[in-house]
């Protein structure tokens, strides 16, 4: 694809899977500004393999996006948040299981390769295989990720147990 | 509702905002390439640089490949004698040195894994220096080598395997001495002789009584292990044109103290009243003179290519020793009356003589005697010039001495090669530290 075509087509992808890729984005950092940053590196990003990705680049950028989501929280010596500081469950509260506050609350308190395991899997829908490519791991730890981020989901969220079927 | 479907409640609230539009993005994108494409370059190029000087180096400092020399190729004595390198190449993959001027023994040489002692000839037609690989060498308290007087065999004794207890005392390794070998400097022949031993010899003699003709005398050990007890002397003569060495019924043994004539194919017997000179290849008795009460026996001895006159070291009386010393020559029908050359140097070893009026001898050279030499000295005025330059405390060295009037020919000084582990390891850190600093950069870049 030649230089002008390129961009064309680049300036097409922004403007049809901007949002999709911003709201991917939101559940793996629960911050729609460092949402907002991750979209705009991970084009960026794109930018420089557009040439071999351009007749199929929705892998690729979700591939970028994915890995910069984990690393950019291990570049901020992401730490797993202490005990004292989970969230209360619903049932303690007395909130409506179905509030997503709760389920934000849940999400960040995995670790960032659980919370994209778990984005990748349950919201964009890819194979245990496709999220294992996006993320540069094998597929048995996949499984074992999601597997410990809905047990945690599960017992932070009891009362939507039964809903956080994938 | 689901996981999917909270997920997607959630994910509502991501609303966009204003940012930069498509194009600006392709901007940025562009100009970030163009950053990480600068930035590996510029990282890769001074890896590569840094290979390539190290690389430079260490090829620098091994200097270039020896070039094969033709058999016939004119000696020359090299102005000095350089202290080798322990990294050297040897024989067996840089090929027979080809005519020798020099041998030095009892020389460290290391490879990867090992670190042990050799052999370096320096080559008379090119001063190329080079370990010799010498099958079997042993290596031992003793004479290790001998180098012909026209420098183009190597005799040296080997070690094999005993009939009974080995004796070690006599070798470093502790494997017994069975024979001898000798080693053709052109085409890198070797020709062996195994003596049937029950423990291993004791060697005594190695010395070359003709351009050709070297004589091996030994004692068999009585007694393995550390048995310091040896009998039944054997001395053979090998003409090395034949295949096989000739076994000598008299004199049956050798000892040490005896001394090779190369020049006038002789061999000096020492004796306390008297000395004998043997014909050096049928060790016939052809002389009887007087021992030399003014001669130093134990710092070599040599007689004049025309047999008239002994030479060696002046000493003050039998059994003593001075060291300096200044040359003393006697004639052969009086060696009694031996005198020592007024206003000669001070001299440490007698090396033979270079012709009939001059011998060569180590000795300090240098206006201010500031280093030791190779210096030939007229026997008959004293006066003297320097051949090469000696390295203070060089291991034991031999001379062709049929060379030893060679013109001297400027030479190169030997290669120093990097020790090779070092190298590799420093190319492999330079690597490591291109390539950590590759993925640094990279991480530390944001678009």
């Amino acid at each position: 694809m030649s230089g002008p075509e390129a961009h064309e087509g680049f300036e097409q992808f922004v403007a049809s899977r901007r949002a999709a890729l911003l709201r991917s984005a939101y559940l793996m950092t629960g911050d729609l500004h460092d949402a907002d940053d991750l979209v705009q590196v991970t084009l960026v990003k794109a930018v420089g393999a557009w040439d071999r990705i351009a007749d199929r680049p929705e892998p690729y950028v979700r591939r970028i996006l994915a890995r910069e989501a984990t690393n950019r929280w291990r570049r901020r010596r992401w730490r797993e948040l202490p005990t004292a500081d989970l969230p209360d469950s619903a049932a303690s509260t007395g909130r409506d299981p179905d509030d997503v506050d709760l389920l934000d609350r849940a999400l960040a308190t995995l670790s960032p390769r659980q919370r994209a395991v778990v984005v990748l899997r349950y919201y964009d829908d890819l194979t245990e295989r496709d999220t294992a490519d996006a993320l540069g791991i094998s597929v048995g730890t996949v499984k074992s990720h999601a597997r410990d981020a809905l047990t945690r989901l599960r017992a932070l969220v009891p009362e939507a147990a039964a809903s956080l079927t994938p | 509702m689901t996981l999917h479907d909270q997920l997607e409640r959630l994910a509502e609230r991501a609303e966009p905002e204003a940012g930069p539009t498509g194009r600006e993005l392709w901007d940025r994108g562009t100009r970030y390439r163009r950053r990480m494409r600068a930035g590996t370059a510029s990282i890769a190029a001074v890896t590569l640089l840094g290979l390539a000087v190290l690389t430079g180096v260490s090829i620098g400092h091994a200097g270039p490949s020896p070039e094969p020399v033709p058999a016939d190729a004119p000696a020359g004595l090299p102005p000095r004698i350089w202290d080798p390198s322990p990294w050297l190449a040897g024989s067996a993959e840089a090929g027979p040195p080809g005519q020798v001027i020099t041998v030095i023994e009892n020389q460290l040489r290391r490879s990867w894994t090992t670190s042990t002692y050799g052999v370096v000839a320096v080559s008379a037609a090119t001063g190329d220096y080079r370990f010799l690989d010498l099958p079997r060498l042993a290596l031992g308290d003793f004479t290790h080598v001998a180098l012909a007087p026209d420098g183009r065999h190597v005799a040296y004794w080997t070690t094999g395997s005993s009939t009974g207890a080995p004796n070690t005392t006599s070798t470093f390794d502790g494997l017994p001495v069975t024979g001898f070998a000798v080693y053709d400097v052109d085409s890198g022949e070797v020709r062996t002789h195994s003596v049937p031993t029950r423990h291993g010899l004791r060697p005594d003699t190695l010395t070359w009584t003709g351009p050709s003709t070297f004589v091996a005398s030994y004692l068999q050990q009585q007694g393995g292990g550390r048995e310091g007890f040896a009998t039944d002397g054997e001395t053979w003569v090998w003409d090395v044109p034949g295949d096989a060495p000739v076994r000598a019924t008299e004199p049956s043994w050798l000892s040490a103290g005896s001394w090779s004539i190369p020049s006038s194919r002789q061999v000096l017997l020492t004796g306390r009243r008297s000395d004998r000179i043997l014909d050096g290849t049928t060790l016939e008795v052809l002389a009887r003179p007087p021992h030399a009460t003014h001669l130093d026996y134990g710092a070599g001895i040599a007689v004049s290519p025309d047999g008239t006159r002994i030479a060696g070291l002046w000493t003050p009386g039998p059994g003593t020793s001075r060291s300096p010393s200044p040359v003393a020559v006697a004639r052969l029908d009086d060696t009694a009356d031996a005198t020592r050359v007024r206003s000669g140097p001070s001299t440490y070893v007698l090396v033979g003589w270079t012709d009939d009026d001059h011998v060569a001898a180590l000795g300090t050279g240098g206006p201010d005697g500031s280093h030791s030499a190779l210096l030939e000295v007229d026997v008959d005025d004293g006066s003297s010039r320097e051949l090469m330059v000696v390295p203070n405390g060089l291991a034991p060295i031999q001379w062709a001495t049929d060379l030893l009037g060679s013109p001297v020919v400027d030479r190169p000084a030997p290669p120093r090669p990097l020790d090779p582990r070092w190298v590799t390891a420093g190319l492999a850190t330079l690597v490591i530290a291109g390539l950590f600093s590759l993925w640094g950069w990279r991480r530390r870049v944001r678009p």
